[in-house]
């Protein structure tokens, strides 16, 4: 894989244009795959389209080109890209202690539109005896590093952090 | 010991007490004290390439200028590694040399530091574990290794002269 896949998926909500309303994508065609329908071929349909259904109504439209798509999901960018990272490309390492990550947009303390990254590690990875290893406390501070520098490359219009915490435990309460 | 150095051992020492007991008092300190051990080495150096030490004071009180959310926004600029021209310099002004990994690691972890401090100081919601507190010491202390080498840099004196000046260059 050469790099994040952010083609369209089914079930993504979008918008398009000026049609007032979030559309669910139900069907998606890639590029060089024609909708059945010979009418709705455009010059920009070559690239790709989506079918897409309207929210309460219900009302559909047909062979949308792909970008034409406005994504509701304000994270999707990111979120591509550690799924891409989590794949473990060439040369990049997603260490194994990780064991998931949530992606969320908000503001950050000085008002900044952000998107938040934060991997959830294996709760007894970082402690030996009783006190957490500076070692591999480095070693993931470095992997975090990567990642921030490979979203920069995106080239978002968002600011983005990047940090690492302990996945919970599964807590015993049974008494 | 200059003032940043005697707060990172200060984080330090923090982020290495009660780690069983995850203190949220200590670690949360430990992650604040982290980042003021970063604003003092910046800001130190803004202020001593800026300001003469003579009279007496006067380089303190440069010092005292800066404001945390223009470095935070300068940082941000400077984040991306390989990069010649970034926002937070005069119109048409191309670095010296591509950003470096060291310049762009210190640029990234002092903006990182100061979100976590707002939610270390301010965030009780939020709860910080000890792998927290030693992961932004360990920052912090990145910042201090890879200043050594940075400052003696070409771009070293665009991005301390942006930490101050940055927003007013294009007025």
């Amino acid at each position: 894989m050469e790099g994040p896949n952010f083609d369209p998926r089914v079930g993504e909500e979008v918008r398009v244009g000026f049609r007032p309303g979030i559309f669910k994508i139900t069907k998606v065609r890639p590029a060089c795959e024609e909708h059945p329908n010979h009418n709705l071929h455009t010059p920009e349909s070559v690239l790709g389209t989506v079918d897409l259904r309207q929210e309460g109504s219900g009302f559909e439209l047909p062979a949308i080109p792909w970008h034409r798509l406005d994504y509701v999901d304000e994270t999707r960018t990111v979120r591509r890209t550690i799924e891409w990272l989590a794949a473990s490309p060439d040369n990049r390492k997603y260490p194994d202690y990780i064991v998931d990550y949530e992606v969320t947009a908000e503001d950050d303390h000085a008002g900044n539109p952000s998107i938040y990254v934060r991997f959830l590690v294996a709760p007894d990875y970082f402690y030996k005896n009783g006190r957490a290893s500076e070692e591999k406390v480095a070693e993931l501070n470095a992997f975090l590093y990567d990642v921030r520098q490979t979203l920069l490359g995106l080239g978002l219009d968002r600011w983005t952090y990047v940090r690492a915490g302990q996945a919970r435990k599964v807590l015993d309460v049974a008494s | 010991m200059s003032l940043a150095e005697e707060l990172l051992e200060h984080a330090r020492f923090l982020a290495s007490l009660d780690e069983q007991t995850a203190s949220q008092a200590n670690i949360r300190r430990a992650i604040s004290a982290s980042y003021y051990a970063v604003f003092h080495l910046l800001s130190a150096a803004v202020a001593e390439q800026t300001s003469p030490d003579s009279p007496a004071g006067l380089r303190e009180c440069t010092q005292r200028a800066l404001s945390h959310s223009q470095m935070f926004n300068v940082a941000k600029a400077f984040s991306q590694q390989g990069q010649k021209t970034v926002k937070s310099l005069p119109k048409g002004f191309v670095l010296p040399d591509p950003i470096s990994a060291e310049l762009a690691s210190i640029a990234s972890i002092f903006q990182e530091l100061q979100e976590a401090r707002h939610a270390a100081d301010y965030d009780v919601l939020k709860e910080f574990d000890s792998v927290d507190a030693i992961s932004y010491v360990q920052e912090a202390e990145k910042v201090f290794k890879d200043w050594k080498t940075e400052k003696l840099s070409e771009n070293a004196p665009v991005f301390l002269a942006a930490l101050i000046f940055g927003k007013d260059w294009n007025k």
